[in-house]
């Protein structure tokens, strides 16, 4: 890290107070942790010296090769704007290395850097703008969440609708005290589902974003006391969570790839080919985007999250839509994601898919611009529109034939994650559940 | 000041007795008591809900102690909390302090021990903020001051003018574009900055 950088955020840590500053990674799964060291530790951190042991990290390495270094991205440094007395609490984003000097090959972040790489070295920079919906749900007593959107006694003057708006006007000013340019922020379909949406920003920086912004909503729903929950699907017969994907190519001079402003629908064949990348590895992909039992609850037909594979201007029920916007706006919109997922992952897997098509000068099939869902199977087929995987398992074979997906997240983490979902599947695959019972218990 | 019976506040006890005998002293007192909770997670939301001016907390509530509830209550400046203990430990003062609680009240207590405390808390927390909209509106001021101290600066550097005419021309960009000399100060150095680039 350069001095000048350094000094910077000794001197802003100071000039707060800081006392404490969380050194985060991101494991496999997505999860945030972190190496909590105290404030005369920051220069030792900032000079990438500080060490943890990774085997006590679920799904990371072997014992024999635990000692790991973190070297902070000195970009991402943030103070929490909720400030205990005791000395207020900073955050950098770590890259995890190995000992000899070389970047570790299971970081996510880390992963996601060489695929971002590999597109700059095409001429391309990806930016991404996430949109991510969540739940609040209330606590019970004892701060257990439920899964009750109201409060149960009614016993409050405002309604459950100003109790969750107000958490969420909260979120938002505590992002932008961090940084967050919020663009939106709305109540969403289903009672109790919120979306708060963040300007796009470069790949990078939104997937850093991505879990800061989880670890906001989060605290604030607390402070509130409520819970907020990113499972994609928490109730059966409402709408679920998703975190659909803004995503566009910009050339290194900074001009938007995916717009031509002589092409007919004014896309570029760059975006042709993006789109149809990411259509021929979606089936695979989603095993990243959508990465759990439960993410498949939600990729079910009538909610308004896609299931079929093709791409549209103008209806929602293909996986990919075209927003109006051209220009400097042209992106495309991956409908699919879930907030579960790893956004390291999620957008390298994305990105390289993309990559991919422009690579292959792969064709999409033609813009579908009917309604989907009331199509039968026999013109889907005709029109050669295929579905997202419909579970987990599915999706993880999927994943383990396509050698382009396996390839955005490397060996190490393939391994890892295959490992680690397939048990999850197979959990979730003997376990009886409330269906059955309900159906079969008094039938049999 | 707001006279007693304007005063609103908020009682959380997880023990009933003693949520009745405090609300019955301040009632006696001539304050309003605008709710009762008798655990942390209904405090916190009628805390945000009502805004009452006072909140009496029993450290040891269920689901978020009373302890969390008090520092949540002062990191977000919501009101000033007095803390009630059933025995007192010396650790529990130190988490009193970090909570920015008012004052820890140790139970049994009667009117002549919570009446002033509440008095007092009522008082020196009014006197806080208003000490705090001070020390900020002094910080911007300042703040202020140093990006047109820059502002006028480089216009010297650049133009050749006097530090009057400089400070001069500032002041009317402000006052014919309508806008505050800060914008127009931060607007010349970010020129300045795009320009040396």
């Amino acid at each position: 890290m350069n001095e000048q950088a350094k000094q910077e955020i000794l001197e802003k840590a100071r000039e707060a107070g800081v006392k404490f500053v969380r050194l985060q990674f991101i494991d496999i799964m997505g999860v945030p942790k972190n190496v909590a060291i105290t404030i005369e530790q920051l220069e030792k951190a900032l000079d990438g010296e500080i060490m943890f042991d990774g085997s006590s990290i679920h799904g990371f390495v072997r014992i024999e090769e635990s000692d790991m270094y973190l070297r902070p991205d000195p970009s991402t440094f943030v103070i929490f704007p909720w400030r205990p007395r005791d000395g207020a609490v900073a955050r950098l984003i770590c890259d995890i290395y190995k000992p000899d000097g070389t970047p570790f090959e299971g970081c996510p972040r880390n992963n996601l850097k060489r695929i971002l790489k590999e597109a700059e070295e095409m001429g391309y920079k990806m930016a991404v703008g996430p949109e991510l919906e969540f739940f609040l749900f209330q606590v019970d007593e004892e701060g257990r969440p439920t899964l009750n959107t109201h409060d149960k006694a009614g016993y409050f003057d405002l309604s459950p609708v100003d109790l969750g708006e107000n958490a969420r006007r909260d979120m938002v000013l505590t992002l932008e005290e961090m940084g967050f340019e919020i663009e939106a922020s709305h109540h969403e379909v289903a009672e109790g589902q919120h979306e708060i949406d963040f300007k796009y920003s470069d790949a990078l920086d939104v997937a850093d974003k991505i879990i800061t912004f989880k670890v906001v909503v989060r605290t604030i729903a607390q402070r509130h006391g409520l819970h907020a929950t990113f499972m994609p699907k928490p109730i059966f017969g409402i709408n679920g969570s998703g975190m659909h994907s803004n995503q566009s190519l910009m050339t290194l001079d900074g001009k938007n790839a995916f717009y031509d402003p002589n092409a007919p629908d004014q896309l570029s064949d760059v975006a042709r080919h993006y789109i149809a990348g990411v259509l021929k590895h979606a089936r695979a992909l989603t095993a990243v985007t959508n990465p759990t039992v439960n993410s498949y609850k939600r990729l079910v037909p009538g909610y308004e999250a896609p299931v079929n594979l093709a791409w549209s201007s103008a209806n929602r029920s293909a996986v990919i839509r075209i927003p109006a916007k051209r220009g400097m706006s042209t992106r495309i919109e991956l409908r699919s994601p879930d907030p579960s997922c790893n956004p390291y992952l999620a957008i390298a897997v994305m990105l390289k898919a993309g990559l991919d098509g422009i690579k292959n000068k792969l064709q999409p099939p033609e813009a579908c611009n009917r309604n989907i869902y009331k199509m039968s199977d026999e013109e889907k087929a005709k029109l050669g529109i295929g579905s997202l995987p419909g579970c987990l398992a599915e999706a993880l074979d999927e994943l383990e034939k396509d050698d382009v997906i396996k390839e955005a997240l490397g060996d190490h983490i393939f391994e890892k994650l295959m490992e680690a979902k397939r048990q999850e599947w197979d959990d979730y695959r003997v376990r009886v559940t409330e269906w059955e019972i309900e159906n079969y218990l008094s039938t049999f | 000041m707001n006279s007693v019976e304007e005063q609103r506040i908020i009682v959380a006890d997880s023990c009933t007795d003693w949520q009745k005998n405090i609300k019955l002293m301040l009632s006696k007192a001539g304050y309003l008591v605008i709710g009762e909770a008798s655990d942390g997670v209904t405090t916190i939301k009628m805390v945000r809900d009502r805004q009452p001016d006072l909140v009496i907390i029993e450290a040891g509530l269920m689901g978020f102690s009373g302890i969390e509830v008090a520092s949540i209550i002062d990191e977000d400046k919501l009101a000033p909390v007095i803390l009630t203990v059933d025995n007192y430990q010396p650790y529990l003062l130190t988490k009193a302090k970090n909570a920015g609680v008012q004052s820890l009240l140790v139970k049994p207590f009667g009117e002549a021990i919570l009446i002033p405390a509440v008095e007092l808390a009522l008082n020196n927390y009014r006197e806080m903020v208003e000490l705090e909209r001070k020390l900020k509106q002094m910080e911007e001021k300042l703040e202020t001051r140093k990006i047109i101290e820059r502002a006028k600066g480089i216009l010297m550097e650049t133009t050749g003018m006097s530090e009057a005419q400089a400070f001069r021309k500032i002041q009317k960009q402000s006052m014919d574009k309508r806008i505050s000399m800060r914008a127009v100060a931060e607007a010349i150095i970010m020129a300045h900055e795009l320009h040396k680039v």
